[in-house]
Parts: structure tokens; C-alpha cells; sequence
């Protein structure tokens, strides 16, 4: 079989953004994005999808404590007590 | 004492210190978003606290070597992620999780038996696809982007958060997660569909209507939610 399904394709295209692809996966993958404008789509927001999320955890290192109030995923008043309260203790025992 | 002693005073400590503030006060300043980078990556609470907590006491061993060259928050998520991939490390040992049977239905939502896509990707504007103007909307797309992570298989999401946010090199993640090459593609695969379809509609395409809403233009006719697959 020389043509791809969607399915094949999208499983290549992904490849493609981590490791080099064999000349058979080309020439299918090529065969298949000439007629299938949704792939050729898809091709082109995995690339997006990555540029995006690439920046998201030095998005995350710069975000202001303010962010955090809205969202319900922060520290638990209780874990806060207890990070606080072995932090103080190591603190303490380091710099009496 | 006043403050000019204060800061004389730090002057005074080791060169570095100057630049980081009392250790004391790092779970109020970065607590939570040291929290929510492990809990991204770990999801489970319990795991994520214990790894802020190994991450904040190994640096405050660590103090001294402290050398300025990035912000204090930055060097803080640095010695995190190690605590992070240790306990990715650790759990997997556990749980042989690499042996782990597999039944991972990801293609089978996202295409028909005839391996067609259920639900094709839709266009996106130009102007949503542009790298994010502020780190405002930086900060609202992690947001967006934790929400769907939630959504996606576990290994997967570990995959692709340790590969693309992270830059994590790929045959440290593949030593961490006890995977092959194949495995990691296969893992990174399922991940990119989940998340570009929950980022389509979470973040793509409404960005598109805050941008149309901005050229004064009416936005386009949202199409009815087509049905989802078979589970």
C-alpha cells in the first residue's frame, strides 16, 4: 500500500517533528498530503501546537503570585504550613 | 535596626546571597508555582508537595552556590525539575510501568474504522497561530495548556511535557520513563492529537474570535458540537 490513511499520516507527521523518516514513510506521506487538505492542515498546527507549548514553562517561571489566586491549583493552606514549617526548621539548623 | 544595617548586614554574607531572599519567605513567594510545575508533571498532590519540598531544602543546602545568573524562581524550578524526573524515575521503578499493557484509545476517538479523521482539524487564522503578543496571554495558553493536559493519558502527557515544554533530550526520557524510541514517538503522537483538538477549541480558535471581535467583525457562526465517537 503506497497511500496513506489519515490515521497513518498523522502518526508520520508527528514522527517527523522527533527523528528523520525512511524514504517509504516520505513518498507516503507526500502521496497522501497531495489529496488530503485536513492533514495538510494538521501538519501545520502540530507545529504550532509545539512552538506554543515550548514557551509554556518559562511562562509558567515568570507568572506573578496574583495568577495563582484564580486558579484552584495551588498549595493547599495545610501544604503551605507544612512546606513553611520544614523549611524554617532546616533554615534554622543551617543559620542559627 | 534600621534598614541601611539590614542591607549591610547581607552584604556581608557570602557574595551570592545577596541576590536571594531569606528561604523563609520562598513557600509564600514561589510556593504555588513551584507546586503547580510539579503537580503538572507528576499529578498527584502528594507527590508534587513532597517534590517542592526535597527541591526547596536541597536549595537551601545549596545556597551558596547560588551564582545570580538567573532569577531566584528560575534556579528554584531548575533544582525542581531534577526532584520532578527523580520521582518519574522512582514511581516508574515501582510500578514497572514500561511493561504496562496497553490500551490506549486515543486513535480510536480521534479517527472512524476506516481511519478517516472524526473530526478534521478546522482552519485557524493567521493571526491565532502568531507567537503570543504578552506574557499575559504567555501566561493565560499554560493555563489553557494545563486544563488539557488533564485530558490526556497520563505517559503521554509525561512525554510530551518533559520533550516539547521541557526540551527534556530524548534519551533521558526514555532512561526516566523505562520506554524505547518507538514508545516515546507513539506516546508523543497521542498527545499532539489530544492536544491540538482540546486547543483548538480552548485556545485557537477563540483567539480567533477575540482577534475578528477586535477588526469590528461579526464572529464567524459557531458549528454545532458534532457528536463524539464510539468510546
Amino acid at each position: 500500500m503506497i497511500l496513506f490513511s489519515c490515521k497513518d499520516a498523522s502518526r508520520t507527521m508527528s514522527a517527523q517533528r522527533d527523528r528523520p523518516l525512511s524514504f517509504f514513510e516520505r513518498v507516503s506521506l507526500t502521496g497522501h498530503l497531495l489529496v488530503c487538505a485536513a492533514c495538510r492542515l494538521y501538519r501545520r498546527q502540530i507545529a504550532v501546537l509545539d512552538r506554543w507549548c515550548r514557551g509554556a514553562g518559562a511562562a509558567e517561571e515568570a507568572s506573578a503570585a496574583s495568577i495563582n489566586e484564580k486558579t484552584t491549583d495551588g498549595l493547599t493552606p495545610e501544604s503551605r504550613e507544612r512546606l513553611r514549617l520544614s523549611i524554617a526548621k532546616a533554615a534554622g539548623d543551617t543559620q542559627p | 535596626m534600621t534598614g541601611q544595617a539590614e542591607a549591610s548586614d547581607r552584604r556581608t554574607g557570602p557574595g551570592a546571597a545577596t541576590a536571594l531572599s531569606d528561604p523563609r519567605s520562598w513557600v509564600d513567594l514561589h510556593g504555588d508555582i513551584l507546586f503547580r510545575f510539579a503537580l503538572a508533571r507528576l499529578r498527584d498532590r502528594h507527590a508534587a508537595e513532597e517534590a517542592v519540598q526535597e527541591a526547596l531544602l536541597a536549595a537551601l543546602g545549596a545556597r551558596a552556590t547560588f551564582a545570580g545568573h538567573c532569577a531566584e524562581r528560575t534556579w528554584l524550578i531548575g533544582i525542581l525539575k531534577h526532584k520532578v524526573v527523580d520521582h518519574l524515575r522512582r514511581r516508574i521503578r515501582d510500578r514497572g510501568q514500561g511493561d504496562e499493557p496497553d490500551n490506549d484509545t486515543t486513535e480510536k476517538s480521534a479517527f472512524t474504522w476506516e481511519s478517516a479523521w472524526r473530526q478534521p482539524p478546522r482552519r485557524w487564522s493567521s493571526a491565532a497561530q502568531e507567537d503570543p503578543a504578552s506574557d499575559l496571554e504567555r501566561q493565560e495558553f499554560a493555563a489553557a495548556l494545563r486544563e488539557c493536559l488533564a485530558g490526556v493519558p497520563e505517559r503521554a502527557a509525561q512525554a510530551f511535557v518533559l520533550k516539547i515544554v521541557d526540551e527534556t533530550d530524548s534519551d533521558e526520557i526514555c532512561k526516566v520513563l523505562s520506554i524505547t524510541p518507538t514508545n516515546l514517538w507513539v506516546l508523543l503522537h497521542r498527545a499532539r492529537l489530544r492536544l491540538r483538538a482540546c486547543l483548538e477549541q480552548r485556545w485557537f480558535l477563540a483567539r480567533d474570535q477575540t482577534s475578528a471581535a477586535k477588526d469590528a467583525k461579526p464572529p464567524a457562526q459557531p458549528k454545532g458540537k458534532p457528536g463524539k465517537g464510539r468510546p
